[in-house]
């Protein structure tokens, strides 16, 4: 028995060659053009939202300050003016005992050290959301110009030390003492 | 009168191989044969001590067995050496180093690209060992150099002997089972000492020291515990694999006064002191006491540990590799001489080798509840039983010793590749996660690995065609015809079983994975197969090739073969670091270049065979 | 003048049928697959099987910006396959009793091509992450990247417009008719990596605080690339510059004609439209070893729409299939406690079955029927 005509197979191959064709031209296009769906809606996460999961501190950042990411040994810092800046840090572990730590920071002032009997001038404690800060104010020497100040809040959590610092002109740190007194009492520690 | 001749000649392989058998490994006063059957946890499996010293022997020496003055030692008779005399045992030879540079410095002896050295000398070189190795680890597997490689297998082995070592007991502790006596008398009144102390009373001297003991004790068991290479100490009165534990463990456990100590500790440690101590009434008593023991907790685990333990001795896959090698002469023989007579005699040898190639192999199965193919090396086996299987087949239609030459040849490759891919471990391993299917194993796996051996027959039927032509003027008239459609359907029932065998495991990967084919290094190289078979078939349809080229096709479906079963493995090594001292990459390239050699002899003008020569005048 | 049209068509198709073009790509095939092969050891699975395969051809580039074709690349080869055995379907292998086993190895071939095109074309595999107790409605490519415009302001939904990764060039313009706006990519690098220091010339979003710096390709399988881009954006009341990167889990609105728009550039996401929570994964040794036994993920399927609510146990060998997906247990992480689950979602799926069965019947029958001449022929010989 002959094969059927060419005519059929050329029917054949038709359409076996219209289906290939026509699966592979369909395919084509669907990756490679631009959709459009629709989703649940999903949560915002902020740059500094996600800086504050990442490094277990949540704050509010008050309006005139600018954050800043660039130091990568501090979590963020806060630019107020070219000269007034609060910094974020946290140590691991053991950070020394508080006399230390005051006359680190009145040697950054260009002060001498002090002495512990002394510390009662320089040193308050607050308490903000159950946890206890210790606060330290420091004037630089009265000559400087313009003259200096800072002011440092810190506290223990688990096993780190954060140190929340407002450095600058001791005018200007006047000046930004309340609202940095207020962004300390919001921060919360995770 | 020859037929007589012939059944007297099989007979009698048949039963010096069944003698050969049944003579033990070792004799003497100790019962070893037995100690070696006893089942311990090793590796997520129960297996007999036996295979644990035969496997370890093998990974740090590459033999199993050492050669010793005045006689050799055995796996199992080495492990009871390194277990009682330590010190004894740190002065052989046994630690293969494979790599000149490894010590090159220390002087000639050592830059061979193989040697020998003992624990004691490895000792001396500790550190830097340590340092390498660790150094050597850092770097990504691919990218290792050879040195690196060896240092680090080097360091393997210095583990494995290490913790063997003090698996029964420190090795720095002769008095072992003395000093589990004494743990075992004290322990009530030193655990009430420390009760006391801890209420603040004074401690008398005689005290104090009991405690100091226990805290010795307590010390030697976690190091125990800690370095235990394999867990001997069943769980009497659980079925769960894994609570079996290791010595340490197990005295550990025991300071807790409300569970008794488990007495195949006390066993096992009294079995090793009289062995130390040259005792062997001692010796059986205490193995005849564990054994009994286990025999009435868990008589059928114990009963496949003896098994396997038999199986080891009987090492039929060897005994298979001596009987085709006798077949193989005869077969050459029976080429100037006494054709039929040593074609028949050769069949009988070889049906024997494959008896004992089958049992192996079934073995094996049955030990491991597992189909034929779990690993390279079970591969390598099965390839080769499939051949010679096939070749039986074919010869006894045929009749003309050119099928039964052939697969006996593989077999006998094969056998001897399978022995040193189990230089690498265990050849029983648990299986990985993902391969864990019996059913698609046994579909898939067997399936590919029948097609490797059709591909390797073709090869070899094509390679005797070119040679015998070449060579000969053998290949002629019906022979060449025979031989021809040899090869053609070897090809054709290779294409088959790769093709089955690769869209099986495609289906397995949808199956598993959601996906038919990735491009893996391994799917690449079954479909190369498959390629390859299908390219010779329609090259001669297409008339693009005659006979002639159709060989040197097939021959070359031996180089893709080999590639893809063992090249492949290669590559996820990665080819960078594959520095051309590895002995495997060498191999593979002999035989390649081999093949090649046989692809350019069979493109030599027909004019020039010797068995057509004489057509053309 | 239809005769002469169907006696060339016939040539033609004679020609194309040819045996002897067969073997040549064939073997084109068989060394492209050598060549894909070998290099995975420097490009990795996924794009060696991206330059070899999943291209019409295979480039040489002795200089930058000169390509040479040198060899066909998959899609040319499977394509002249694909015709070369329709053509000879339809000239020589035809069903009739003597070659019903070849027919039938053919068709199946014809169909292992057609399923392998739709596959390459049209099939898509991505990884589903989770903790334990977290659900997830989509999953993301490991590999492919996608820029999202993201129109916030409806009350339930976001509106997504998904730009693709074959759009993702250097000064290429993307825009949409719902979009107010045009993007323009000023750099765009497939990897790259992270600085704290802020892009010059951006005034908003996280640009201020981070920069980049393009890094070749990590080709391993295993790696994951960070890509960035940096894109201005453009419109009559608006005009801004954002950088953008997966390497970040931020998020950048920006207000047009008052629309809040979130921009990123992230993993290509598959959206389902059920949700899937992790809630337990476990891995179980063989006793005393560290080699695995088994890896399981306890999900709960929770589909709203059909109203399905219920347990799903996933692990090594048993996939779970739901609504044209197949999810596998990949990878895992964190303690145990984070699952990776590969999803692979292929229109193609049932076209290797049908190929395998025809092909393997074929090639018995074909098998069969050679056996059984050649044993005739023997058994007449003798």
């Amino acid at each position: 028995m002959e094969v059927p005509s060419l005519l059929i197979n050329s029917r054949f191959l038709l359409l076996i060659g219209m289906v290939g064709v026509a699966t592979l031209l369909s395919s084509c296009q669907t990756k490679d053009s631009v959709n459009v769906y629709f989703t649940p809606k999903e949560p915002i996460i902020t740059f500094t939202q996600l800086k504050q999961t990442q490094s277990g501190l949540t704050w509010t950042t008050p309006k005139q300050w600018k954050e800043n990411y660039s130091h990568t040994k501090r979590i963020v810092t806060f630019v107020i003016d070219d000269s007034t800046q609060v910094t974020v840090t946290r140590f691991e572990g053991r950070t020394g005992s508080l006399i230390a730590n005051v006359n680190r920071w009145r040697g950054q002032l260009k002060l001498g050290p002090t002495r512990k009997s002394r510390l009662k001038y320089y040193v308050s404690y607050e308490t903000f959301n159950r946890k206890k800060f210790t606060v330290v104010k420091l004037r630089g020497p009265r000559k400087q110009k313009p003259r200096q100040g800072l002011i440092t809040a810190f506290a223990k959590h688990n096993n780190d030390t954060w140190f929340i610092k407002l450095s600058g002109p001791n005018r200007t740190v006047l000046r930004q003492r309340r609202q940095f007194m207020e962004f300390v009492s919001n921060v919360q520690f995770h | 009168m020859p037929n007589k001749t012939l059944k007297l000649a099989w007979l009698g392989i048949g039963i010096l191989l069944i003698v050969t058998l049944l003579i033990p490994e070792t004799n003497g006063p100790f019962k070893i044969k037995q100690f070696g059957e006893l089942p311990v946890l090793e590796g997520g499996r129960i297996k007999p001590l036996d295979t644990i010293a035969r496997n370890a022997l093998l990974m740090i020496q590459g033999k199993q067995t050492i050669r010793t003055q005045p006689k050799s030692l055995t796996s199992i008779e080495w492990f009871l050496l390194l277990s009682t005399h330590p010190e004894k045992a740190d002065a052989l030879e046994i630690f293969v180093v494979e790599h000149p540079q490894l010590f090159g410095s220390l002087g000639d002896k050592y830059q061979k690209q193989k040697y020998r050295v003992s624990f004691n000398f490895l000792k001396e070189h500790h550190n830097k060992i340590i340092t390498q190795s660790s150094r050597a680890l850092e770097m990504e597997p691919g990218q290792r150099t050879p040195y690196q490689k060896q240092i680090i297998a080097l360091n393997n082995r210095l583990m494995l002997y290490f913790k063997l070592k003090n698996t029964f007991k420190p090795e720095n502790n002769p008095q072992f089972t003395d000093a589990i006596q004494s743990f075992q008398q004290n322990l009530p009144n030193a655990l009430d000492a420390i009760k006391t102390h801890s209420q603040l009373e004074t401690l008398s001297q005689e005290k104090k020291k009991l405690i100091s003991e226990l805290n010795m004790h307590f010390k030697d068991f976690q190091m125990l515990s800690q370095t235990s290479n394999f867990y001997p100490i069943p769980p009497f009165g659980s079925k769960t694999t894994s609570d079996w534990k290791s010595v340490g463990d197990s005295l550990l456990q025991s300071l807790d006064i409300t569970i008794p100590l488990n007495p195949a500790v006390m066993d096992y440690s009294k079995m090793l002191s009289a062995y130390a101590n040259n005792d062997s009434n001692g010796f059986n008593s205490a193995l005849a006491s564990h054994r009994n023991l286990i025999q009435s907790q868990f008589p059928k685990l114990f009963y496949k540990s003896k098994t396997e333990a038999f199986f080891n001795h009987a090492s039929l896959f060897y005994r298979g590799i001596l009987l085709y090698g006798l077949a193989l002469i005869i077969l050459i023989i029976s080429w100037i001489k006494a054709p039929r007579f040593l074609g028949k005699l050769a069949y009988g040898v070889v049906s024997i080798g494959f008896l004992s190639h089958t049992i192996g192999l079934l073995s094996r199965m049955l030990l491991h509840g597992r189909p034929p193919v779990t690993n390279l090396y079970s591969s390598a086996i099965f390839v080769g039983w499939v051949a010679v299987f096939l070749g039986l087949l074919i010869e006894k239609r045929l009749r003309n010793s050119i099928a039964l030459f052939a697969t006996t040849i593989i077999g006998i490759l094969t056998l001897i590749i399978a022995h040193h891919l189990a230089m690498s471990g265990d050849t029983l391993e648990m299986m990985q996660a993902v391969l864990d299917s019996n059913f698609w194993l046994s579909t898939h796996v067997v399936t590919i690995t029948m097609g490797y051996a059709a591909v390797a027959m073709a090869g070899m039927f094509a390679s005797i065609y070119i040679l015998m032509g070449f060579l000969t003027k053998r290949l002629k008239g019906e022979r060449e015809k025979t031989l021809r459609a040899m090869v053609y359907g070897s090809i054709g029932l290779a294409l088959t079983l790769s093709f089955i065998g690769t869209v099986l495991g495609g289906i397995w990967a949808d199956q598993s994975w959601g996906r038919f084919w990735g491009w893996d290094p391994k799917e690449n190289g079954s479909i190369l197969i498959v390629l390859w078979m299908a390219i010779c078939l329609h090259a001669r349809f297409a008339g693009l090739v005659r006979t002639q080229g159709f060989m040197v096709a097939a021959v070359f479906g031996n180089i893709v073969f080999v590639w893809s079963w063992f090249g492949v493995n290669m590559l996820g090594i990665g080819l960078h670091s594959y520095g051309f001292m590895d002995k495997s990459f060498i191999w593979l390239v002999g035989f390649a270049v081999s093949q090649l050699i046989i692809m350019l002899i069979g493109t030599m003008p027909l004019s020039i065979w010797t068995s057509f020569r004489d057509e053309g005048k | 003048m239809f005769n002469s049209i169907k006696s060339s068509l016939k040539k033609v198709i004679k020609a194309m049928a040819s045996l002897k073009i067969t073997v040549l790509l064939l073997i084109s095939l068989f060394l492209l697959v050598i060549m894909v092969t070998l290099a995975q050891v420097d490009l990795g699975i996924y794009y060696a099987t991206q330059r070899y395969l999943n291209s019409f051809a295979i480039y040489w580039a002795p200089n930058k910006g000169l390509l040479v074709p040198i060899f066909p690349g998959g899609y040319t080869i499977g394509t002249l396959l694909f015709f070369n055995l329709v053509a000879a379907l339809a000239t020589r292998i035809w069903l009739k009793p003597k070659s019903y086993g070849l027919w039938l190895i053919h068709m199946g071939l014809l169909s292992l091509l057609i399923g392998s095109g739709i596959t390459s074309f049209k099939a898509a595999e991505s990884q589903l992450a989770f903790s334990e107790g977290e659900s997830k409605y989509y999953s993301e490519s490991t590999r492919e990247i996608e820029l999202v415009v993201i129109d916030t302001s409806g009350e339930t939904k976001d509106a997504v417009i998904s730009f693709p990764e074959a759009l993702l060039k250097e000064g290429s313009e993307l825009s949409h008719n719902t979009l107010p706006f045009t993007i323009t990519l000023n750099s765009y690098s497939t990897n790259s990596t992270l600085e704290n220091k802020a892009t010059p010339g951006i005034q908003n979003g996280y640009g201020q605080h981070i920069s980049s710096r393009p890094l070749p390709i990590f080709t391993q399988d295993d790696a994951r690339n960070i890509a960035t881009a940096i894109v201005s954006i453009d419109s009559d009341n608006y005009k801004d510059k954002l950088l953008l990167t997966t390497g970040l889990e931020a998020t950048q609105v920006i207000q047009v004609y008052d629309t809040p728009y979130r921009i990123e550039l992230r993993h290509k996401r598959y959206y389902v439209l059920y949700s899937i929570q992790l809630i337990d994964f476990q891995r179980k040794l063989y006793p005393g070893t560290e080699i695995p036994h088994s890896f399981s993920s306890k999900i709960k399927l929770n589909n709203k729409k059909t109203g399905e609510e219920r347990d799903v146990l996933i692990y090594m060998n048993h996939p779970f299939r739901y609504e044209g997906k197949t999810y596998f247990q990949a990878s895992y992480g964190e303690n145990e406690t984070l699952s990776v689950l590969q999803v692979v979602e292929n229109p193609g799926w049932l076209f290797p079955y049908i190929s395998s069965t025809l092909i393997s019947l074929g090639l018995l029958i074909h098998f069969l029927q050679m056996l059984i001449a050649r044993l005739k022929k023997d058994q007449n010989h003798a």
